[in-house]
Parts: structure tokens; sequence; C-alpha cells
């Protein structure tokens, strides 16, 4: 991961820890920090831009959302990429952050695909497969993994598995009905990341997740993209995977091999 | 199948009789009884006009040790025959990076049937190192003793770096490791050791002069995947209990990235076991009721069964028996990506013994 983003994530782990909130991060930079103990063992994709999930316990009142914008805007002197997107911001082309945020009762407004948390000024972009993000939340403390000095009660937090699968699969479906091919690929890569670094840890959680939340709309939703896109080896999610990507030192039947476990693994994930 | 030395006379001709940039002929396959150890007498033309007449030995076999005796002799010859603009010249099969070094320092020039070469004229070094692989891999050293049992006397070396007074300690402080060798075996690698210059006996003691290479080697001829055909995942509940079933038997140990983990060396959440036999391991589980739930994908727990004697060799640790440091760094130079970065503390740690 490259000491830029990392170093960003600090100052944004910094601030946010000075008024009590544990930034969430998800997208490629929350799957590096869940999976960091592991990242010697699969290649993991370097991002440029930090993807921040708000979530309703961190943003339930006013103040709480005012204080929010404070710290993005005057604290880290984030601005906004472009005017009436209030959830792009950035500080340099190479310094971005994307705030999204699960459907919050009272703030998500129907037909809109965004939670407008400060009226023109801060939004989330919606992701109602982030329904339940806050299950399971990990803490990463970010001494461990950051060159830069850190102050050592600076912490983060990042989606279970499951949560980050979920967002993934959601991500990858909406992608390859849009024909978005290298987006598509992007999550294909990430979701056989995750099937493949998860632990056993990881998986029991998932399996209670799973079956707490059997009859939710995102579960049924997750299950299928997985049983149509995700099934064996030659169907059209495990084709995405780049296979270059996975290890210049393997020949295509050990690249297959790879995919073919992690495919096992993750329907498992859902078989009932 | 190795070569004769006709062969490799023939293939000697053949590759550098006519070959450019330089060319040796050869003038003379009897030389006098002064040079006994002179195979031939030929000529040798750098393309820059420099020329030298040639003593040159043939070597069917390049052990360093005997590369090593050959030069020192033939260098003597040389000296024997009292003439001017003569170079000693060694041709041999293949000529490894350990025997070239050799040459250099013995000052003598060489040839290999492979494409590679150095020629010393009055000062002028040509050098012909193309990288060329050995196209005559039976000519190599024997490897086989860097694996299975004959590996142990290598372990064993390394272990005791001071050494041991006769082939009979060896022996015996092998097989009071679990490891099972006779003393014929341990004479054998001991002779191919010395040919290595690896190790050396003489009436004092047998011990290790290049321990590096020594773990290099054992490295080499380790083979991860093949030796660990059987591998079994289980998820076990209550398996604090498998230690105090087995221990003290030697009948697992703790291994790979678990027992670098053990060590406080990497981090794993699985648990890798080797046992001697997979059918016991599950009897005994049995017995102690120890739940045995067969996972091959989220399984936690590693079983190898793995009879690979080093393995069992090579064990200490409390409370968990676990492979010593040797073992878990060839495993872990195997066990690649991650595993390289641990054997590096490991190999600096068992070669810190050897650097008095």
């Amino acid at each position: 991961m490259k000491d830029e983003v990392l170093s960003q994530l600090h100052d944004l782990a910094k601030a946010f820890n000075k008024i009590d909130i544990k930034p969430v991060i998800c997208g490629g930079l929350g799957i590096y920090l869940k999976f960091y103990s592991s990242k010697n063992e699969i290649e993991l994709r370097a991002t440029n831009d930090i993807d921040l999930m708000l979530t309703e316990t961190q943003v339930k009142s006013q103040a709480d959302r005012n204080a929010v914008l404070k710290t993005i805007k005057d604290d880290l002197h984030y601005v906004l990429r472009a005017q009436g997107q209030c959830f792009m911001f950035e500080k340099s082309p190479y310094d971005k952050l994307d705030i999204l945020a699960p459907p919050i009762q009272g703030l998500t407004r129907e037909n809109d695909n965004r939670v407008k948390l400060v009226k023109s000024k801060l939004h989330g972009r919606l992701t109602p497969e982030a329904q339940f993000i806050e299950e399971d939340l990990e803490t990463v403390p970010l001494h461990n993994i950051l060159s830069v000095n850190c102050n050592n009660n600076c912490e983060i937090q990042v989606p279970s598995a499951v949560n980050l699968l979920i967002l993934k699969l959601f991500a990858f479906d909406d992608r390859y009905a849009k024909k978005d091919t290298e987006r598509a690929q992007t999550h294909a890569y990430d979701i056989f990341v995750i099937a493949e670094l998860s632990n056993r840890a990881d998986y029991l959680q998932a399996k209670e997740f799973i079956l707490r939340h059997a009859e939710s709309d995102i579960i049924r939703r997750a299950k299928s993209v997985v049983l149509d896109k995700f099934d064996g080896i030659q169907s059209s999610g495990w084709l995405s995977v780049p296979r270059m990507s996975l290890a210049a030192n393997l020949d295509v039947s050990q690249r297959n091999q790879k995919i073919e476990h992690a495919a096992k693994r993750l329907l498992r994930w859902f078989e009932d | 199948m190795r070569l004769t030395e006709k062969q490799v006379i023939n293939s000697f001709k053949q590759l550098y009789g006519k070959s450019k940039p330089f060319r040796i002929t050869m003038r003379k396959s009897q030389v006098a009884k002064s040079a006994v150890q002179v195979d031939a007498i030929g000529a040798v033309e750098l393309e820059k006009g420099k020329c030298a007449e040639a003593a040159i030995a043939f070597v069917t076999v390049a052990s360093p040790q005997n590369l090593l005796n050959k030069s020192i002799i033939l260098k003597q010859a040389v000296k024997n025959l009292n003439k001017k603009n003569v170079i000693p010249l060694i041709a041999a099969p293949y000529i490894g990076d350990k025997q070239m070094k050799i040459l250099d320092e013995t000052g003598i020039s060489w040839v290999d049937l492979c494409g590679n070469a150095k020629i010393n004229i009055a000062g002028f070094a040509y050098i012909e190192r193309l990288g060329n692989k050995n196209k005559f891999p039976d000519t190599a050293p024997i490897k086989k003793i860097f694996q299975g049992t004959s590996s142990l006397v290598s372990r064993a070396l390394l272990l005791n770096p001071e050494g041991f007074k006769s082939q009979y300690e060896l022996v015996d402080f092998i097989n009071s490791r679990n490891g099972k060798i006779t003393v014929s075996t341990v004479s054998r690698v001991l002779k191919e050791l010395s040919n290595e210059l690896l190790a050396i006996q003489d009436k004092t003691s047998i011990r290790a002069i290049d321990a590096k290479s020594i773990l290099n080697r054992l490295e080499q001829n380790y083979n991860l995947y093949a030796d660990r055909q059987n591998v079994y995942r289980f998820a076990i509940d209550g398996f604090e209990k498998l230690f105090t079933i087995f221990y003290p038997a030697a009948e697992f140990v703790a291994c790979g990235f678990y027992a670098a983990k053990l060590q406080g060396l990497a981090v794993t959440d699985e648990t890798i076991l080797c046992v001697k036999s997979i059918d016991k391991f599950k009897d005994e589980c049995k017995k102690a009721l120890v739940l045995l739930k067969p996972d091959a994908e989220f399984g936690n727990f590693k079983i190898i069964e793995n009879n690979d004697p080093g393995l069992w060799f090579n064990i200490s640790g409390e409370p968990i028996p676990q492979v010593d440091d040797i073992e878990l760094c060839i495993e872990m130079t195997a066990d690649k990506p991650r595993g390289p970065k641990v054997a590096q503390v490991l190999r600096e740690r068992i070669l810190k013994g050897f650097s008095k």
C-alpha cells in the first residue's frame, strides 16, 4: 500500500479519534487493513482513496454530524471534488476521501442515492448493503501497520469479513451489469482475497451473521450473486478475477487451483 | 550415466577444436614420464593473438575435493615440465560456482563441456562464463546425501559445531535423536562431504568446515510438497488435550508457520502438526474424546503425515514438541512467499555457533 494513503489514513484516524470516533474504513484499504497480517500470502490491491463509512451510531445527532463535517473540512482540510457531490472529497488528486453511509432513519430519502448528513455540505453515498455494518466491527490499532510516526492510541475500525464480502458482492454485481469490466475485475479480485484470507473465526462469524439475517433482502441478494456468478471456476465472477494478479510465479493450473479453492470456501459461507 | 574419460576427451576436441573466440588443439596425447599427471599437451589460441601451450588434465567427476587435488598435482606437473609459456588447464563436463572458485584460487585455467571457460595467458584472462546449465547432471556430486536418512549426518554436524570424536560417536548421537543410521551410511556420507569440502574428518575430529553450504544444500534438496503428500485439515474442539495425550512420545511435532509462531517469528491462525501416522492420530483423538471434524476449506488444524527422518531428528521444545531451528529453517526456505524471511533469522542463529 502506498505510504501516502497510509499517511492520509493516520491523519484521518487521529482527527476522528479526537471526536471519539473510530473511522470505519471500507473498500480496498479496508480489506488491506483487515487482512494485513496475511498480506504476504496474497498480493493485496493498492488503492489511492479512502472509503469512509459513517455509521448510524457515529452520526446519530446533528451535533455529531456537524463535528464530523468540521473534522473533515476544517481539521483535515478536505474540499469537495465537485460541486453538488457532497460525498466526494479531496486534498489533492492523489488524496481522495469518499463518504459512504448505510440507510439512516430520518436522513435517507426514497429515490435518492445519498444520505444527507449536513445539508449541502456533507452527504454519504447511500450503501443499502451496509445495513448491518456495525455488527462485528473490528478495531485495528494503526501503530502495527504504519511506518509513519503514529500515536499509539490511534485506532480505526474495519467491517467484519462477511460485511466486506457483501459490499464487494454488490459492487461486483452492479459493475458487471453495467459492463464496467475494469471495475468488475477489481471487485472480483477483492472477493477472491476475502475468500482466501478469511480464517476459521471469520467463517464461523459469517455463518452466524448470515443465519441471523437470513430473511433480509441483503443476504438474499448476496447469496444469489454468489450462486449465480461465483458458483465454480467457470462462472462469470471467477472468470473476472485477473489471473495474472494471483501470483506471478504460478502456472495456469496452479492459478486455477487457487480460484477453485476460493470458490469452494465462498460457497461454504452461504450453504444452508 | 557418467561420462568416461574418452567421452570427455572426444567432446572436448569437438567443442574447442574449431571454436571461436578461442581454440585449443591437442598436439600430444601421450606425455613424458616427468609429467604423468598431464593427460595431453595442446595449444591455446585466443583471438587477440595471445597463445600458449597448455598442459591439460581431463576430469570426469568435478567434485571440489577432486578438483583441488588435480589442481595441485597439475600445477606441480607444469612446473616439472620446466618450459616457459605453458599453462595448466583442466577440462571437465561441468564447472560449478564452487569449483570455479577453487580453480581461480589455484590459478588453473579451465573449460567445461557446457560452454563455460576461463583461460589465463600471461596475465591476460579470457572468461566465457555463460551461466550455461550442467548438461551432464550425472557428473554432479551426489545429491542424495542431503535427503532422507543420509541427511542426518549433515544435520548432526550442524547441531554440533565442535564436531564428533569418531564416526561411532556420530552414529550414537543420531540414533539417540529418533534417527536410525548405520556406520557404513555415515562413512559414505562423510566421504562425499569431504569431497565437497563441506566437512573434514581428521585424527582428532569430524566436523563441518562449511556450515553455510551444508545448510544451503539441505535447503536445496528439501521438497516441501513431495514429502508432504498427505495433508489433512480438521476443525478440532478441545485441541489442548492433544498435547497431554501425546507428549512426551515423539508422535507429533509442531512445524511450519505454527512452529515459527511458537518461537515468536511469525503469525498464523493455523495449528500445523506433523504426525507419523494419521490413523494413529485419529485413534488417539477418539480415545481422548477430542472431536475431529474434517474441513478441507476452513479447518484450522493442518495435520501432515510425514515420515521424513530429518523432521523427527530435528525436534526440540517444551511443552509442545516442535521442529528445531535447522528443520524450521529448511521448511521456511521452501514455504514461499512468507517463509524465506523467517528462514533468514533462523539461518543466522544456526550459523552463529560456527563463526568462531
